[in-house]
């Protein structure tokens, strides 16, 4: 009887250890699927930059590292040394949409015997030309058990402001393709998340002392100063004008009644007037301008008001 | 003998067992990558109907389907002249389009309807546009959204100079400049159209008349149903500045520093001779034709052909549709905010100097009758206790 009980014992921890009786082949098809099928619908991408997008990842040897955050899940790779495996993991993020940190002992995805892994982003600019029917998508190159693997993801969902290319608009170009490639985006509806805050609606602070309340404020150095939440303004955004920056200056959730007395001027430039300038909120001030008789001021906020 | 057999049997039992765990594990694998099989099978097929379902909302009704439109989409409703680019990102019409397909389960949101409105006024899901069509596809028992914005709609306004028509402005140069270098604008192509407004009333429970034709622009609403309007799509009420910017042909100065823009009264021409509009206000011998209609629909157009929708023979250089003619168009103007009405409309005949961009009236935006125009010494015949039609165009910032 004990043998018997030994032997059992034995066939279990037998078993356990060989990952549920999968073939290499196995190992490497559950690894594909399992990875198209999570990351097909993320859109936002932040690549750790120490890793140039197509090149092979060789240092530093034996070390995890993270390559990619997406919307839910953190991939790392522990790059192989003489000593140790590569092994690619893919981990969901924690609740508080973070990515647990580095080693992680029980992936959500994992495949070991991996070596020259390299992955890239493709977009529909090749040499800086546009290609019409190009797929977004991701592509991944490695060595699993010395034989050669490429899985291809095609991302529907792939936010587009990773690509320098696109950052600037175009002209003819309509804004419902700035994020999302032709405006389309495709989820599981068991994925949807709520916000747990109402959409921000309140561009003047409510003890009507006419202070602004910003969803994005920069400074003189053209630094933002705190969280640009304008991306949240439930009716649009309108800048006001303190700081000539590449982006522009700050910026309130719409609606505001800019030119009136009393609020903030609007916007005009300084370019028109053949000048160049980085501070913009000073009296009578060309960059703003007002309705009828109105001069333009500068607050005690730093912000162009209309008097 | 005994011992033999227990052994024979303990070895036979674990080889069983053994066996069963391994058919076990092997059914679970086989049955895990069936699966996730099953579940990439399923995403490519939902990206390829989406790649049709998008070139479709894009593209619209090809020239071949356009013709026989009211038969083969009887839902749109359309009564009178439409242009095909109507039927761009129109729900109404991806809806007969959805109808059709067979391929997938799509729920409905309603009696008929295969999609859904989906506004930040109505919902808290994060990181959604402001407002956006939702189609629900069923598919093994996974739901499935697939959400399309509206990307036929706006247009960029590229970075420069624009001159603004101040009511001063008597010469060819601009004495009001501006411009929008780091800032991007996006404006309406179009007026918007009676669809998008019932659309609006629909979804956010409006206590509003609905109005039809629905290709037919939106042109009775009052001034603060066109800002709440504006907001539910996530934009503001187009300004003078902007509209007459987008308007204008620019001068090839215009990116330049400081630089002098001359004015071109008329979107499609540098030069006013060209215009049929300047050769009817010079009473040149000449007679409106249709064509010219598609251009600006003035007064005597009425008795030519009917109105044209959507009409997208109009283009200005960024791509603005419907700048002179057709119903009077208002906007936000905060500089001179008693000059809010695009003059130019199908209350003026053709010779009439109002035909010209930047000339302005002033509505008081609370009711439609000819008293709630301050016309000066412009008034037309015939307005008079007539409801006047006012339509209105979006705009919004973004950041890149």
């Amino acid at each position: 009887m004990l043998r018997t009980k030994l032997a059992l014992i034995f066939i279990l921890i037998f078993t356990t250890s060989c990952k549920q009786l999968f073939t290499d082949d196995e190992l490497g098809l559950v690894f594909e699927k399992t990875l198209i099928s999570s990351l097909s619908y993320e859109s936002t991408f932040k690549i750790n930059a120490a890793f140039p997008l197509g090149k092979t990842i060789s240092r530093p040897v034996g070390v995890w590292q993270r390559l990619l955050e997406t919307d839910n899940y953190c991939m790392d790779y522990r790059i192989p040394s003489k000593k140790k495996t590569g092994i690619i993991t893919l981990v969901k993020k924690e609740a508080n949409s973070i990515c647990p940190a580095l080693p992680i002992y029980e992936p959500f995805l994992s495949l070991d015997n991996i070596s020259d892994f390299n992955f890239k982003l493709l977009n529909n600019f090749i040499s800086g030309k546009k290609i019409r029917k190009a797929t977004y998508g991701m592509s991944l190159t490695f060595l699993y058990k010395n034989e050669k693997r490429k899985i291809e993801i095609t991302l529907v969902n792939m936010n587009r402001k990773i690509f320098k290319e696109n950052h600037d608009f175009l002209k003819y170009q309509s804004f419902g393709t700035k994020y999302w490639k032709k405006g389309l985006r495709i989820s599981r509806v068991k994925n949807r998340k709520i916000r747990t805050n109402p959409w921000l609606v309140q561009s003047l602070k409510k003890d009507s002392s006419g202070e602004l309340n910003f969803c994005e404020r920069v400074d003189r150095t053209c630094k933002v100063i705190g969280k640009n939440s304008c991306y949240e303004c439930l009716a649009g955004w309108i800048p006001v004008v303190d700081f000539n920056c590449p982006n522009g200056g700050s910026k309130v959730c719409a609606p505001i009644d800019c030119g009136k007395k009393g609020m903030p001027a609007c916007p005009r430039g300084t370019k028109w007037k053949g000048v160049e300038m980085l501070e913009l909120c000073f009296d009578n001030s060309p960059a703003g301008f007002c309705e009828g008789e109105l001069k333009t001021m500068c607050d005690d906020n730093k912000v162009l008001i209309c008097n | 003998m005994k011992k033999v057999k227990t052994v024979l049997f303990t070895l036979l039992l674990t080889l069983t067992v053994f066996g069963v765990i391994v058919a076990s594990f092997k059914w679970t694998n086989w049955k895990k990558l069936n699966k996730l099989d099953k579940d990439v099978q399923v995403i490519s097929k939902i990206n390829v109907f989406s790649e049709t379902l998008i070139k479709k909302w894009e593209q619209g009704a090809s020239a071949k389907e356009w013709p026989s439109i009211k038969n083969s989409c009887p839902e749109l409703g359309i009564k009178g002249n439409v242009d095909p680019s109507y039927s761009k990102c129109n729900s109404t019409y991806l809806n007969c389009v959805l109808k059709k397909q067979k391929e997938f389960n799509i729920l409905q949101s309603k009696e008929g309807l295969l999609y859904s409105v989906v506004s930040r006024a109505s919902s808290l899901e994060e990181d959604i546009p402001h407002y956006f069509l939702r189609i629900l596809l069923e598919v093994d028992g996974d739901l499935f959204n697939i959400d399309l914005e509206d990307i036929c709609r706006d247009v960029y306004l590229p970075q420069k100079i624009y001159g603004y028509k101040v009511k001063k402005d008597t010469k060819r140069k601009f004495s009001w400049v501006w411009d929008n270098f780091n800032r991007n604008i996006f404006i309406d192509k179009f007026l918007v159209t009676n669809r998008e407004v019932n659309e609006w009333i629909t979804t956010t429970n409006q206590n509003l008349e609905k109005h039809s034709p629905n290709e037919r622009p939106a042109v009775f609403l009052k001034k603060d149903k066109m800002h709440q309007y504006c907001a539910f799509k996530g934009k503001i009420l187009a300004s003078a500045q902007v509209l007459e910017a987008a308007s204008f042909y620019p001068s090839l100065s215009s990116v330049k520093p400081g630089s002098t823009l001359i004015r071109y009264d008329y979107p499609w021409v540098r030069r006013n001779k060209k215009s049929f509009l300047y050769n009817l206000l010079m009473n040149k011998d000449i007679t409106l034709s249709k064509e010219n209609c598609k251009r600006a629909y003035v007064q005597d157009c009425f008795e030519i052909t009917p109105f044209f929708n959507h009409m997208t023979k109009s283009s200005s250089w960024s791509g603005i549709f419907e700048i002179l003619g057709g119903p009077f168009e208002t906007f936000e103007n905060n500089l001179e905010t008693d000059r809010n009405l695009r003059a130019s409309s199908f209350y003026f005949p053709g010779n009439h100097s109002v035909h010209k961009i930047g000339e302005k009236l002033s509505w008081d935006g609370v009711a439609h009758l000819d008293k709630n125009i301050e016309w000066g010494s412009e008034k037309p015949v015939g307005v008079g206790g007539r409801s006047l039609e006012i339509g209105f165009r979006c705009m919004k910032y973004a950041q890149n």
